[in-house]
């Protein structure tokens, strides 16, 4: 339609143009012209037919498609024409927009990205896992982050509100899956479902089929599995024959019924599932311990899909009382009646690492965001100088009659081509920054697998992104060159708008400057901050640790046979060459998992039951002295403890104190109020606080029973090895000890402790480096931006500061005016940041440790880091000012 | 006269629709009616008539119609909108503005 309009008025113009001419021949025929004289002479004036087409085309503004692929076609011309300009503001952008594509990808992956499932809108979260971490046994909060299978069956049988619940492991991790028919071993992420895990997620199979709810009824009855798309094109290499296979799964032989769909990968962000199996069939999966019946074992999360019509809060307010019927009529006591269960949409799946990362990634968007706006008034300072530089033949334009409606469309088309490359440069250094960014993170997050590829929406993002910046730094330069007083033009007082552009040019360089005080301050605070974390005292000394995480018990150690594979491992590794000492504990040193219970003691003044809540660590013989952890009253566990299975524990201060205050702790008792794990234990010994979960852990009341007459079942262990020399070293001798002595253990990970603890300070590390370069590239561009204005500034100063060397300035005094200059647009730039930088600086405060947002030293630092900079960035011009010849100077005036 | 930036600025415009206030023309109609009425000071070309016509036909201030000469050529006829009109009512008070405020500057000259 458009077009054919087009067409219609260019064949309209043809002919009109040709009537035009027959006219004038014919009215100079009738004065009795020849017929050439007649034409010669209706072609006089008359500068060809294509050119008054072309001025009325011209002439029909917002013609649309036609004048602006020309106005493309004019833009790149120009751009082609300067090429140190075009290749400046496209690095500049891309720099810009590749850092915040990459953050952007980033959030897209982890925060924004929609399950691949029918209506994911209508999928709920019963239970978030990732809000409290998984695996976190304790009842400290009301709220429920996982369920006992026994519970999830209860609640699907009763529900009423959805037409489908399903349960899944709530923390799966990678095992050892070995192909059954060759022997070939496979490390895989093993997920225990229920049956209802495919229907009600609404995905069909790949290929083969999938479990259904009638094959999770019989407790190992159906050894069954479904792999994953990418499993099955890594480890089968896609032959459809995969389906019919068979794999070895724990104690189990599983057959392979089905492939998942290529973009489905789990309902966990961050952590793709390789093989599925029915919950049923945990004794065979995981086998030594039995999750499926105690009421206790809370490791499930569950999602469900609404009944049409339905609402979350309808859901909520239903789930709610069907939770307390159920905890009701399992009698359990008072206190427990009040968990309940939140409801949270489910369309992007569940996720740990959302909760870990959405701050520290809306922290760094904001961040990238605001190199992007620096980058930007590079740009816009760089097109002023261009512009300004046309400013004779924009003057001509309008003066001919040209709108200023083209005139600002043809600058900003050139902006928007700018910005279009920088784009496009920008999505490649966003391709290499992701892809560094997640394999900085996968190094310390086990198992992370994040689906990165570039989707619509981060399309999408830079497309609007580079627009906008486009826009934003092509506008002003636009709006002021073309600013009609067309008679002041004429008049020629080319001086004074060079003045007004000077000025707009130094107050993008001030905000610049403000830009970069905020970006800098917010790095220095991150930074500082990591090294508080860094540097606070564990109340230990963790530099020479090895920790060897293992899992006796699924390999069937119990009862005597676990304390004395205990003991005989810490025989063997106090033995090992360079051994100073070893012991165990159930959790390991800076690990995500912890425990705390309800209890109740005797001889303690403390006696409501709100306050008596204390969190607990098994630990083995030799604990605190292993780790250097003071004992500063009675004594620690020892061998013969071990030995006799003594029911006796270790209390921190904290514990002491919260207590015992002005009493003597040792001899008193301790029980441990968890109904099904019930536990009392004799307090021997009093411990420094130590922080062996984080550095930025709060001091708690802590208990220490021992590993050999546990709370409950222990699962996980964790053995301790001080060395004397680098921990890493011994790390294959304690391999090698343990695979001796147990073979058939599974061996979690050998890591030392300072390996673990950077593990788990993985989103402050990621935080203050990322922060750390953007700062530098922000800092960096707003010095190249005051380098630019002051390099304009001394050109057009040239034949002034010639006039004060010949009247005797000496160059240090011209240099000194320079950067006094230069001196004023920074003060100017801080005074604007720092108010700025103290608000932004509220944004920060649940990222700092040890540190206050306007903490003044920081500030001052970061004023003078910039003051620095940005006089080496005025530096260089105000050198070659100072060498300017007064005699040259002059003349060229 | 044959270059529109000698004119100044809209002055084109307003011969223009001056020009067609008393009924349709085509463009050398138009053209011709100018130069007589002024005895040759301006004279037009298509180059600078043709893309004035079609901006003031783009603002609905013209309306062009094909339409047959009596010797059987055809042309396009331009006619004054409404639109038309009041725009050259507002155009004529503007010139007249200038033109007194002119004269009077030249007055004092002498």
């Amino acid at each position: 339609m458009f077009w054919r309009r087009n067409r219609d008025r260019d064949r309209d113009l043809d002919e009109e143009v040709q009537s035009w001419f027959d006219i004038r021949v014919s009215q100079h025929r009738s004065c009795g012209m020849s017929p050439e004289g007649a034409r010669r002479e209706a072609r006089r004036g008359f500068y060809g037919p294509e050119q008054v087409k072309q001025q009325v085309r011209e002439e029909r503004r917002g013609a649309g498609l036609e004048s602006i692929l020309r106005d493309i076609r004019y833009a790149s011309r120009a751009l082609r024409k300067s090429p140190g300009f075009t290749a400046v503001a496209v690095l500049t952008l891309g720099l810009g927009m590749g850092a915040n594509t990459a953050i952007f990808s980033l959030i897209n992956a982890v925060m924004l990205r929609i399950l691949p499932v029918s209506h994911p809108e209508q999928l709920v979260l019963l239970t978030d896992p990732g809000s409290s971490g998984v695996d976190v046994e304790t009842t400290e909060s009301d709220v429920r982050d996982l369920l006992a299978y026994a519970e999830f069956t209860e609640l699907r049988d009763r529900t009423q509100v959805f037409s489908g619940l399903f349960a899944a492991e709530s923390d799966p991790r990678p095992i050892d899956v070995y192909s059954a028919d060759q022997h070939q071993l496979h490390r895989a992420r093993l997920q225990l479902v229920s049956g209802e895990f495919f229907s009600v997620l609404g995905i069909g199979p790949a290929g083969g089929q999938f479990f259904t709810a009638a094959q999770d009824r019989v407790p190992g009855a159906n050894p069954v599995a479904v792999i994953s798309w990418n499993f099955w094109q890594r480890d089968f290499a896609g032959d459809p024959a995969a389906v019919g296979r068979t794999l070895r799964i724990g104690q189990g032989t599983f057959q392979i019924i089905g492939i998942a769909p290529e973009n489905f990968r789990g309902i966990q962000v961050g952590a793709d599932s390789d093989v599925w199996v029915p919950i049923t069939m945990q004794a065979q999966a995981i086998p030594g311990r039995d999750y499926l019946t105690p009421h206790d074992t809370l490791w499930l999360q569950v999602m469900g899909r609404l009944k049409p019509g339905i609402s979350i809060e309808a859901a909520q307010s239903s789930i709610t009382v069907t939770m307390r019927q159920m905890l009701e009529a399992w009698r359990l006591p008072a206190k427990f009646l009040n968990q309940r269960l939140v409801l949270h949409p489910g369309a992007k799946g569940a996720s740990d690492l959302r909760d870990r990362f959405a701050d520290p990634l809306l922290i760094l968007m904001g961040m990238v965001g605001l190199v992007l706006l620096i980058a930007c008034a590079n740009i816009a300072n760089l097109m002023l100088a261009r512009v300004n530089a046309r400013h004779r033949e924009i003057e001509v334009r309008m003066a001919l009659g040209a709108a200023r409606f083209r005139l600002i469309r043809q600058i900003m088309t050139e902006s928007v081509l700018i910005a279009c490359l920088g784009g496009m440069l920008g999505t490649a250094f966003a391709w290499l920054g992701t892809r560094a960014l997640v394999a900085f993170a996968s190094a310390s997050i086990t198992g992370l697998s994040l689906d990165m590829h570039s989707d619509l929406r981060v399309f999408l993002f830079t497309a609007a992104a580079s627009l906008l910046t486009g826009i934003l730094f092509g506008f002003t330069p636009a709006l002021r060159e073309t600013r009609g007083d067309r008679a002041q033009s004429l008049a020629g007082s080319q001086r004074g708008a060079s003045t007004a552009r000077l000025r707009g040019r130094r107050v993008l360089v001030v905000a610049q400057i403000a830009l970069s005080v905020v970006l800098v301050t917010g790095a220095a605070l991150l930074a500082r901050s990591l090294r508080n974390v860094l540097s606070e005292s564990t109340g230990f000394d963790h530099s020479h640790l090895l920790l060897i995480g293992v899992d006796p018990v699924s390999t069937g150690y119990k009862g005597a046979a676990l304390r004395f594979f205990f003991q005989n491992v810490l025989d063997g590794l106090n033995r090992l060459p360079g051994a100073a000492g070893a012991t165990l504990a159930n959790t390991g040193l800076f690990g995500g998992g912890d425990s705390g219970d309800e209890v109740s003691l005797d001889g303690s003044p403390v006696h409501d039951k709100n306050d008596l809540h204390a969190r607990w660590t098994l630990v083995g013989p030799h604990y605190f002295s292993t780790l250097g952890v003071p004992i500063t009253r009675g004594r620690e566990l020892d061998d013969s403890d071990a030995a006799r299975a003594t029911q006796f524990c270790v209390v921190n201060e904290a514990f002491a104190r919260t207590y015992y205050p002005n009493l003597d702790p040792i001899g008193h008792h301790i029980t441990d109020e968890y109904p099904t794990t019930r536990e009392t234990y004799e307090i021997i010994g009093v411990a420094a606080n130590a922080k062996e979960h984080s550095p930025r852990e709060r001091e708690v009341p802590r208990f220490y029973p021992t590993m050999f007459h546990p709370i409950g079942t222990v699962y996980a262990t964790t053995f301790l090895l001080r060395t004397n020399g680098d921990p890493a070293a011994a790390a294959s001798a304690a391999r090698a000890l343990l695979r001796s002595l147990a073979p058939t253990v599974n061996i979690n990970d050998i890591r030392t402790a300072d390996e673990q603890l950077s593990r788990r300070l993985v989103t402050q590390r990621l935080i203050a480096n990322l922060s750390g370069l953007f700062g530098l590239l922000g800092l960096f561009m707003a010095a190249i931006g005051l380098y630019g204005v002051m390099s304009y500034a001394i050109n057009r100063r040239t034949a002034e500061i010639g006039v004060r060397m010949a009247l005797g300035a000496s160059r240090p005094a011209v240099m000194g005016m320079i950067l006094r200059e230069t001196l004023w647009l920074v003060l100017g730039g801080i005074l604007i940041g720092v108010p700025c930088a103290l608000a932004a600086g509220r944004l920060l405060k649940g990222m700092l440790f040890g540190i206050q947002a306007n903490d003044p030293v920081t500030l001052t630092v970061t004023a003078a880091v910039i003051t620095i900079a940005c006089c080496i960035a005025a530096g260089v011009p105000a050198r070659r000012a100072s060498q300017i010849d007064p005699m040259n100077a002059l003349r060229c005036d | 006269m044959n270059s529109p930036s000698d004119l100044l600025p809209g002055t084109l415009d307003l011969l223009i629709l001056r020009t067609l206030e008393h009924g349709p023309l085509h463009g050398v109609g138009i053209a011709d009616r100018i130069e007589q009425t002024t005895k040759g000071v301006f004279v037009i070309g298509p180059g600078s008539l043709f893309p004035a016509l079609h901006r003031l036909a783009a603002r609905g201030w013209l309306d062009g119609q094909w339409g047959e000469l009596e010797t059987g050529r055809r042309a396009r006829f331009y006619t004054l909108t409404r639109g038309g009109r009041a725009r050259l009512t507002e155009e004529k008070r503007n010139w007249k503005r200038v033109f007194t405020a002119m004269n009077q500057v030249l007055a004092e000259e002498t």
